[in-house]
């Protein structure tokens, strides 16, 4: 009988295994059929003995021992004790005796012994895991490696089973069951596995010693076999970060750093490390220094600690050059970097570590990782970037602008860079200053002979790389050196700290320190005036836009922290700085207008550039809005100059790429609040807004717009007003509200206009859209009364229009192969346009002391998102919502909207309600957490709504019913997300309160449907808690909060048994 | 849903008319060829932007695609354009210094109230009830779909676009009146 039953599945393995060439799918299937069959056989222990010990093929073997998993779960309740203990015993032993068998064979044998014994975990049938543990020694201590290692792997299949992770089998489990039995083993016998895994290390080294050092000994052994030594290299960074109630005292922990670094140290030294070898070493300094505190640290030998630091130096150095060799070959893998990485976290959190204590000793490590970082980025002779005659900066293939600038593509790099060199700033900054120095002496040599070149009529057109490795020198000396924007503010802290000693402060802040940074951006201004002189020469072919990015970014940096500091946050200000750029000094001024002349420079000669422009406008920016800074501004020529062209829109202002342009009009607004003469503010004022008026008055509303509106000239300008009107709008600040709306009024009726001329150009309609969601985001929840409803009724005609020009339309245009979000635009920006609308319901800063004419319009934020959404719902179809911005931005404003004028909803027509409640049914299941709460929400309200209103019956009471079904079983039986367990918990409770019938009916179906009846008497407790007679069933907070708490319970409880794995 | 009808006569009085296209005492270009414009004009390439149009070959395109790069960490942008020829569909790169200039095609698009289907062309009338009949029935999917719904004896608004002399029927529109 049981031969022929493994005759049987033999035959069938050979077909299941076959080439498709061989076998018909048809056969195929029908082997597989008596696979599975087998698989369902009562007590077929038996017979699967038989199969193990006969059989030869390894997919058999396979079967069986899964056929043994399956049914020992099945049929426990059927199984004596001893049966199943000899089960186990069976399985262990025959993998002993049958070495040679296929690893998945093997594997999924062990596994079922380890299923067997987590099954027993938790019941009085079951054998603790003692018997095995046994058999484990016997196999450690047999001497035999294949033994050993089939012990090994015994032990990794226990450890998978009962690991709360992906890797335990799907065995039809409870959750409860699983989290129960991981408890159990933690407490008895994870302990034992750790011990077993020790002792086999033991053996293989046959020599008992701490385990720190035996592991350094068996790295060094295994280190050439890069699969071994990753593990055992993770060990010993595990090892490096060991910690909690394993060490009794303070005392243990100095010993075991000790003896650890005992360990590391001289075998880091014995080595020389492989390329993957790094990021493991990198990895075990990090979570040494994260670790140990302290005070743990300066318990050890001084002697062993300098040589910590010594090679914790060497080791950040040495990384730190290969990471930039790595960096200029371009390579894919960049195990350098991450490694170098992982050094100055260490550093950083060193530093912070000893900061209480004294850094002195850390300070001549910090120079050196400084002067090699500077090093390797520099050209010779001080620098090696530019070695055996290599510089990647001379390459001359594309860079793409999806590319990261070095900023931030190094940021994390530079700010570690940063502290250390604020560390040692006697060193740091005159080293930066004196290379800048000289690096901007060559290039103004160099650019004055190339002029000299061309005046006599030479031909230039010669090899230029002389400049550009001056070029990228430059620009990591700027690079480095922003990273001193933030030395006054380190020395804000440093003040306010308890344990900083004056006299470090002294020493480490000289009087020369600070004229060197005085000296330092005087250098960057010199590079400015040098790159500006060389445009006026007309040489700007031969500059690097790049570095001007990062000059301009640089100073809109030190701006911020430097220029006009507030004394009041700073005690200790230095005299040279306060003197070159503080109130009372003329430097201030000087500077600011310096930089004005820059930028105008900038926006001058780079319009194509949009990162030159963007770095500077930036600059500008920053410079205006802070408004004792925009007081100086003010004062300057140079602002005037820049508002009468721009007025004049006369090149290049007029031929700025659309985002500069919005930010240049941003910029000129906000200066606006610097000027304090009465006379002087209306002429500015009248200068910047004035013009921009007249210009939009004389193109839109010329006699024949209607006729010309499509013309190219025309189109460009309008288009060239609409992100001008843009500007002024993010312009917008309190102290200008009022002005700035009643600029923008008028503006707004006409672009109405505008729109609905344009509708067909899908170049123009975004722009108008979006200059409303603009301006409604910015000034809405400032504006009073009055003026909020004038843009109330501004936005329904825009959103009228819209709608009216876009219902039934339909552009074909499968021709093109186009992006289809970009689409959809449009429809995004409506939507977002509404939900600025309704945020006034929350955010309202408005006063509201103004007339209020009786006559006024009626118009609501409400009423105007509902016509929009008329038009919007029908065009959410699944398809759209796939789209992650357009299915975000949607079911926010239908959220919205649900919860500020829920009432709205009611009287929504049939159709209308459908495509919504099937749009949020798709969201509450479709589209991951965020918009699955934002459904929950949107049903509260509506349910709420329900309830309080007593619109049982309504056409949304019927439509919303389906509801309390879904979302109770997504919250039980299917995977659920628990952050969302709050919002869930008091949707569910909306919907019970409004859908009681039905709930008690859907209670009686689950508890129908579970058969056992231990766990159908839990259930029904359960519920019995859950909503006690006691719970007032009306929607109020403090029942949903009554709710909330139970059902936490309640899931906890119930879902341990209702969600099987 | 009910729009308060007072916000809409606010909206009214403020503009003085809405506009609308048969206010303007329109004979434009469709029907008068050009209304002193060229048919292209130049801009400097940084200032294109994604969803405008340029030549490219002496084809009017929709830019669908735009990116810039330079020549090395220090040089100086190069814009990268693809556009589809708004009539053939037709797939065109280019890559130019982003300071040079290209030219732009004046593209017009126009709603036409769709009379009747003779011979392959389609009969239209725009809003001043000046009708033509020398636009062809587009030979794709959209051509299809005109002659089915107007056979179903829908109301239908055609939007035409015209650039460089050339015409084309792109969209189809139900009309609402």
């Amino acid at each position: 009988m049981a031969e022929k039953i493994t005759q049987e599945l033999e035959h069938a393995s050979q077909i299941v295994l076959a080439a498709p060439n061989i076998v018909t799918p048809e056969q195929r299937i029908a082997a597989e059929h008596v696979i599975l069959e087998f698989r369902k056989t009562k007590l077929p222990y038996n017979i699967c003995k038989y199969i193990l010990e006969n059989s030869k093929c390894d997919y058999v073997l396979f079967q069986a021992a899964t056929t043994i998993k399956e049914s020992v779960i099945r049929e426990w309740a059927l199984l004596e004790a001893t049966d199943i203990e000899a089960l186990r015993s069976f399985l262990l032993h025959f993998i002993t005796q049958h070495i040679l068998l296929q690893s998945y064979a093997r594997e999924q044998i062990l596994q079922t012994v380890a299923v067997i014994l987590k099954r027993g975990t938790i019941d009085i049938k079951g054998a603790s895991c003692d018997s095995l543990f046994q058999d484990v020694t016997n196999l450690v201590a047999s001497g035999n490696v294949t033994m050993q290692l089939v012990a090994c792997s015994m032990l990794t299949a226990l450890l998978n089973e009962y690991s709360s992770s992906s890797r335990t089998s799907s065995v039809g489990f409870t959750w409860e069951f699983h989290a129960k039995c991981k408890r159990a083993f933690e407490e008895k016998d994870l302990k034992r596995v750790f011990q077993f895994a020790l002792q086999v290390m033991n053996e293989l080294e046959r020599q008992p010693e701490p385990i720190t050092r035996e592991a350094t000994a068996i790295y060094k052994r295994v280190r050439y076999n890069s699969d071994m030594a990753n593990h055992c290299l993770q060990c010993i960074s595990q090892l490096a970060s060991l910690n909690g109630p394993v060490f009794p005292d303070d005392k243990s922990k100095c010993q075991y750093l000790a003896f650890l670094l005992g360990a590391f140290l001289p075998m880091l030294a014995s080595i020389e490390l492989q390329d993957f070898e790094n990021l493991g070493i990198a990895n075990t300094f990090k979570n040494v220094v994260n670790t140990f505190s302290a005070a743990t640290f300066m318990s050890i030998p001084s002697e062993m600690m300098e040589s910590f630091l010594h090679n914790l130096t060497h080791q950040t150095c040495t990384m730190g050059r290969s990471a930039t060799m790595e960096e200029a070959l371009h390579k894919d893998d960049t195990v350098y970097m991450e490694a170098y990485e992982y050094m100055l976290e260490s550093w950083m959190e060193l530093v912070n570590k000893m900061k209480d204590i004294s850094v002195d000793s850390l300070k001549p490590k910090a120079i050196e990782v400084f002067n090699t970082y500077i090093q390797c980025h520099i050209s010779g002779p001080e620098g090696t970037r530019t070695q055996d005659g290599m510089d990647a900066a001379l390459e001359d293939s594309d860079v793409d602008e999806i590319e990261e600038d070095d900023r931030e593509r190094f940021g994390d790099v530079l700010c570690c860079i940063g502290t250390l060199a604020r560390m040692v700033p006697y060193h740091s900054i005159p080293l930066l200053s004196k290379i800048l120095e000289d690096r901007i002496s060559r290039l103004h040599g160099q650019l004055q002979r190339l002029q000299q070149f061309a005046a006599e009529g030479h031909d230039v057109s010669m090899d230029t790389s002389y400049l550009t490795v001056l070029y990228e020198d430059l620009h990591w000396i700027i690079l480095v050196a922003r990273e001193n924007d933030s030395f006054l503010l380190s020395q804000h802290l440093l003040q306010r700290s308890k344990f900083c000693h004056l006299n470090e402060r002294i020493a480490t802040w000289s009087r020369t320190t600070y004229r060197w940074l005085v000296r330092l951006v005087s250098g960057v201004f010199r590079l400015c005036e040098v790159e500006r002189r060389a445009v006026d020469a007309k040489l700007t072919g031969y500059i690097s836009p790049q570095l001007i990015s990062t000059t301009m970014w640089f100073l809109h940096r030190w701006s911020r922290s430097y220029l006009l500091p507030d004394e009041n946050y700073y005690a200790h200000v230095s005299h040279a700085l306060l003197s070159s750029f503080g109130r009372d000094a003329d430097g201030a001024q000087w500077v600011i207008s310096f930089l004005f002349n820059c930028i105008m420079c900038n926006l001058n000669a780079w319009t194509s550039e949009d990162n030159v422009l963007k770095d500077s406008l930036d600059l500008l920016v920053s410079l205006v809005e802070n408004k004792s800074k925009a007081e100086y501004v003010t004062k300057c020529e140079h602002l005037w100059t820049l508002a009468k062209e721009e007025a004049n829109h006369q090149p290049p202002y007029n031929c700025l790429p659309s985002h500069s342009r919005r930010c240049l009009l941003r910029a000129l607004v906000l200066a606006g609040s610097g000027v304090k003469d009465e006379t002087w503010k209306e002429q500015y004022w009248n200068c910047i807004l004035g013009s921009l008026h007249d210009r939009f008055y004389k193109i839109v509303c010329q006699e024949n717009f209607s006729k010309l509106y499509c013309t190219g000239g025309v189109k460009t300008q309008v288009i060239d007003l609409l992100e001008s009107v843009r500007g002024v709008a993010l312009g917008t600040r309190v102290d200008n509200l009022n002005r700035i709306f009643d600029f923008l009024h008028p503006l707004l009726q006409e672009c109405v206009k505008i729109l609905d001329i344009y509708h067909n150009y899908e170049d123009v309609v975004p722009l108008v859209l979006e200059l409303y969601s603009e301006v409604i985001q910015k000034q809405l929840c400032f504006l009073g009364e009055a003026k909020s409803r004038k843009l109330y009724e501004l936005s329904l005609s825009v959103i009228e229009t819209y709608s009216n020009n876009i219902k039934g339309k339909h552009v074909l245009s499968n021709r093109y192969d186009e992006d289809q979000e970009d689409k959809y635009n449009d429809i995004l920006i409506v939507m977002e346009l509404l939900t600025n609308l309704l945020s006034k319901d929350f955010i309202d800063f408005g006063e509201d002391n103004e007339n209020i004419n009786p006559e006024g319009g009626h118009v609501k934020a409400a009423d105007v998102a509902l016509y929009g959404l008329h038009t919007i719902i029908p065009l959410m179809n699944a398809d759209l919502l796939k789209f992650p911005n357009l299915c975000t931005q949607y079911f926010k404003l239908v959220s919205l909207l649900a919860e500020s004028d829920a009432e709205k909803f009611v009287h929504l027509p049939d159709d209308l309600l459908k495509s919504l409640t099937s749009s949020v049914e798709l969201g509450l299941s479709s589209y991951g957490s965020d918009t699955t709460s934002l459904c929950l929400e949107i049903l509260s309200s509506l349910t709420m709504h329900i309830c309080q209103n007593n619109l049982q019956g309504s056409k949304m009471y019927q439509s919303i019913c389906p509801f309390m079904k879904f979302v109770f079983s997504m919250l039980l039986i299917e995977t659920f997300n628990m952050e969302l367990l709050d919002s869930a918990s008091s949707c569910l409770f909306c919907l019970i309160c409004c859908y009681q019938n039905e709930y008690r009916e859907y209670v009686n179906h689950l508890l129908e449907g579970q058969r056992e009846p231990a766990y159908k008497q839990r259930m029904l407790e359960a519920f019995n808690k859950l909503t006690p007679p006691t719970l007032n069933m009306t929607v109020n907070r403090e029942s949903r909060i009554k709710f909330m708490e139970s059902f936490n319970e309640f899931m906890i409880n119930v879902r341990g048994f209702l969600c099987v794995k | 849903m009910k729009i308060p009808e007072q916000g809409l006569l606010i909206f009214h009085r403020n503009t003085g008319n809405t506009f609308t296209m048969a206010d303007a005492d329109v004979d434009d270009d469709f029907t008068t060829g050009d209304a002193g414009s060229s048919e292209t004009y130049p801009q400097q390439c940084s200032a294109l932007r994604k969803n405008g149009h340029v030549c490219i070959k002496n084809r009017p395109c929709k830019i669908v695609e735009m990116s810039t790069s330079k020549t090395g960490k220090h040089g100086h942008a190069k814009v990268h354009m693809v556009g589809i020829d708004i009539f053939t569909g037709k797939k065109y790169e280019d890559i130019c210094p982003s300071t040079h200039n290209m030219n732009v095609p004046n593209v017009i698009r126009k709603d036409f109230t769709l009379l009747d289907i003779n011979d392959g062309f389609l009969s239209l009338m725009d809003d001043n009830g000046e009708t033509r009949e020398d636009v062809k029935v587009p030979e794709n999917d959209l051509g299809k779909e005109i002659k089915d719904r107007f056979e179903k004896d829908e109301q239908l608004l055609i939007t035409v676009i015209k650039a460089m002399g050339e015409e084309l029927a792109i969209a189809i529109k139900t009309q609402t009146k």
